[in-house]
């Protein structure tokens, strides 16, 4: 049997041989607690803050801006819940329709009130009507770098801006888009910044929130003095090391352009194949404007789940809605907002493993099989 | 710099702080890292293969300590559960009262959490161990009110070794309507735990302190026992965890608390006889050198030590110059030099909790490292009170 061709990278990507390697020898040799004085403690802490280095290298910020969590998800919480500490006024946070459940279900738990500002008809909102909806009480905004389910690239620099010069905190959420598209946090001017690692090749278990120097938001984890008292709990030392060997990896000789180029040339393969190859299919989110690696397909009159499990058995993994709300195949409230069938889509997303046999392996097993599930509909 | 392995290098005596992985804890979980990538959460076969792996480390863990599969949730460390019992425990049951007891030789990150409840309007009171660092669980029962809501006994101290009469602050709390919890962080690997004899509704377990990788945990939720989610998304691990599971993580600590069930005795036993070797000889051979902690109730990896005289942190320097690595305070602590509060809390001075140094064993110790030990301390704790002013007022 063919190898299986794996298009669900924007779920989670195989860990980089690269991270592996520099991982193995924290889970096996060093054990050491980074805060302490012995050589051990010694070793690791030298490796943590290599990787908040590398980290920081990737995308544009100081080491010390670098905070490890244990995810993406833990980065938007903390975001969002210190964020609105900080800010200590009562008002609303201005976020999106669009957001990943994570950012969505932490704005709902703060506030009941949370603006939620639609967007195009590809996914996109407009950046002077999120400004809009600040006050001088927002407490505040969180925007993604890019969309999750669609690729739509958005316009947050602006969005940046304006919340600054507001004097209203902003966190950009760019879990979807780190490693695939070049980020400079400092440029950016964002005060806060989610990373997850494992989206980009690195280790699960690990993320980071970038905290903009100056800025003091209070923990979502307490416990004891680590990440200069941002995040308590014993580093999860291996996981960090692979996170920065990840990043580094990225980092060196134009790998995050070259893997993009690659990505995108997969990507637009699968486009057109499909479209050329399957009537009736659309393609959903900015064609262009997008993250390299992702693409999502809508197919008219065939609902998403017996394609993927025909896919599946034709050994093509990718994916319908989003990562968290697939095993329930509720519709998409990215595709909803959009005005779009959220029933019916198919999202293929590559990295850094991907090759050009992977599309030709979705290409040749989707048409027949969009064709046999139409002809069981057909009266 | 070269690899200070435990039981290939240096003298590794701070098992405590953190340990390393066992190697075939390494070995099961490196499909995880490469070729079994999968997110549970999808429906295609490699999201399938990762459910039922979550799903066979569930059990295991429950296993190891006498639950069931649904009363575990994985989490990203101890001190993640712990925010998750305390802090989510709180927020759901808060009709029920207002009042929590934590008990004043927990770990670090517990009086944290105590002081983040108090800015959310609980009233947190603590409750004080006698001069070994035990709590009576008569003071236990004296302190819960009517508004107590949870009560939160560390099993036994991650720094001076002390263990907890579980059993009996059980039956003290059981009956009153509030919930016991327990971080056994420390004990893990060390005592027997069985959920099902204590009585514990919520108990705070490592990954780590049983030799699996760091950057994962659990908390143990007794069925019926309600607690709110502290961070939110996808809604997995039944809405109490959010975020993509660090599937390699969770196998490894799977891995690592089947071994533990199985070598727990034998590894406890030898833990013992290295520990009773070293304060027998450390004490026979220094003066006025005195061990911290229960003389009998303690773990079997602990040995804690006190100096008249002397200061750990020079000690524990001096040692590393030696190659053998300990510790002095406890692990979160260590950075801020300030007194250990467990030390405080057992009565001691300020300058007496300073002249404290922590052994501790683990899987890979051995006889030629209490040698080690007993072949340099009584010189170095010599040399530093020829030098200490606070000494030669003996």
């Amino acid at each position: 049997m063919a190898a299986r061709a794996y298009l669900d990278h924007a779920s989670s990507s195989p860990l980089r041989p690269i991270a592996l390697e520099a991982m193995l020898p924290f889970l096996a040799e060093h054990p050491g607690d980074p805060a302490r004085l012995h050589a051990e403690g010694r070793v690791t802490r030298v490796a943590v803050e290599e990787a908040r280095e590398q980290v920081a290298g990737l995308f544009g910020a100081r080491p010390r801006e670098v905070v490890f969590t244990s995810g993406g998800t833990e980065a938007v919480n903390h975001a969002v819940w210190g964020g609105v500490r900080r800010a200590g006024v009562d008002g609303d946070i201005v976020t999106t329709a669009v957001e990943h459940s994570s950012v969505l279900d932490a704005c709902r738990r703060e506030r009941g009130d949370t603006t939620l500002v639609g967007v195009d008809r590809v996914g996109r909102f407009d950046p002077d009507e999120i400004i809009g909806a600040l006050s001088d009480d927002t407490a505040l905004v969180t925007v993604q770098l890019a969309n999750h389910e669609v690729g739509t690239l958005q316009p947050v620099a602006a969005i940046c801006t304006a919340a600054r010069a507001r004097d209203v905190l902003v966190h950009v959420d760019a879990c979807a888009a780190a490693g695939h598209v070049p980020i400079d946090f400092a440029a950016l001017g964002a005060d806060l910044l989610s990373i997850s690692a494992h989206k980009l090749g690195g280790p699960k278990g690990a993320g980071a929130l970038l905290i903009r120097r100056g800025l003091r938001i209070p923990p979502l984890i307490i416990g004891g003095a680590q990440e200069r008292e941002r995040r308590g709990g014993l580093e999860n030392v291996p996981a960090i090391v692979g996170f920065g060997a990840a990043a580094a990896e990225l980092s060196t000789d134009g790998r995050l352009a070259t893997e993009a180029a690659a990505a995108r040339r997969i990507t637009d393969t699968i486009v057109r194949g499909a479209l050329a190859a399957v009537p009736g299919l659309v393609q959903y989110g900015d064609p262009d404007q997008r993250v390299p690696h992702l693409v999502c397909l809508g197919i008219e009159g065939v609902e998403a789940e017996p394609i993927l499990l025909a896919l599946d058995q034709h050994g093509v993994a990718v994916h319908s809605g989003s990562a968290c709300s697939s095993e329930a195949l509720e519709p998409s409230p990215v595709l909803e907002a959009m005005g779009a069938d959220a029933d019916r889509s198919l999202r293929a997303s590559v990295g850094w493993s991907s090759t050009d046999d992977d599309a030709t392996h979705l290409l040749d097993a989707l048409p027949g099989i969009v064709t046999a599930l139409r002809a069981l509909r057909a009266p | 710099m070269a690899a200070q392995t435990p039981g290939r290098g240096g003298v590794y005596l701070d098992y405590q702080s953190a340990k390393p992985v066992d190697p075939r804890v390494v070995e099961a979980m490196a499909p995880y890292f490469t070729e079994r990538f999968g997110n549970p959460a999808s429906l295609h076969g490699v999201g399938d293969d990762a459910t039922a792996t979550l799903d066979s480390a569930r059990a295991k863990v429950a296993a190891s300590i006498g639950a069931l599969p649904e009363e575990i949730v994985f989490t990203s460390g101890a001190t993640e559960s712990s925010n998750l019992a305390l802090l989510g425990y709180a927020n759901r049951n808060r009709r029920a009262g207002d009042h929590i007891l934590i008990s004043e030789v927990d770990h670090i990150s517990i009086h944290n959490i105590g002081k983040m409840l108090e800015k959310a309007g609980f009233r947190v009171g603590k409750v004080p161990p006698d001069q070994f660092g035990r709590i009576d669980p008569e003071k236990v029962r004296k302190r819960i009110t009517p508004e107590t809501i949870l009560v939160s006994v560390g099993w036994a101290s991650n720094e001076i070794g002390t263990v907890q009469p579980m059993a009996e602050i059980g039956e003290v709390v059981a009956g009153t309507g509030a919930t016991l919890h327990s971080d056994a962080v420390a004990a893990q690997g060390q005592l027997p735990i069985d959920v099902s004899r204590t009585g514990v509704g919520m108990l705070t377990l490592s990954s780590n302190d049983i030799y699996g990788p760091q950057g994962v945990g659990a908390l143990y939720i007794r069925n019926g026992v309600k607690v709110a989610p502290v961070a939110f998304g996808g809604g997995q691990e039944d809405g109490l965890r959010s975020g993509t599971e660090n599937l390699a993580g969770i196998v490894g600590m799977a891995a690592a608390a089947e071994i533990m069930s199985r070598e727990l005795p034998a590894d406890a036993a030898r833990m013992a006889a290295l520990r009773d070797r070293l304060v027998r000889e450390v004490l026979a051979a220094i003066p006025d050198a005195h061990l911290n902690g229960h003389p009998t109730e303690r773990l079997p990896g602990n040995a804690h030590f006190r100096f008249e005289g002397v200061e750990g942190e020079s000690l524990l320097l001096l040692m590393r110059e030696e190659g053998i690595s300990v510790a002095t305070g406890s692990a979160c602590s260590s950075k801020t030099l300030e007194p250990s509060h467990t030390l405080i809390s057992c009565g001691l001075l300020h300058e007496e909790a300073h002249g404290s140094l922590e052994f501790t064993f683990g899987r890979w110790s051995k006889d030629s490292d209490v040698d080690s030990v007993l072949a340099v301390l009584p010189g170095i704790v010599d040399k530093l009170r020829r030098m200490s002013p606070l000494y030669n007022k003996h």
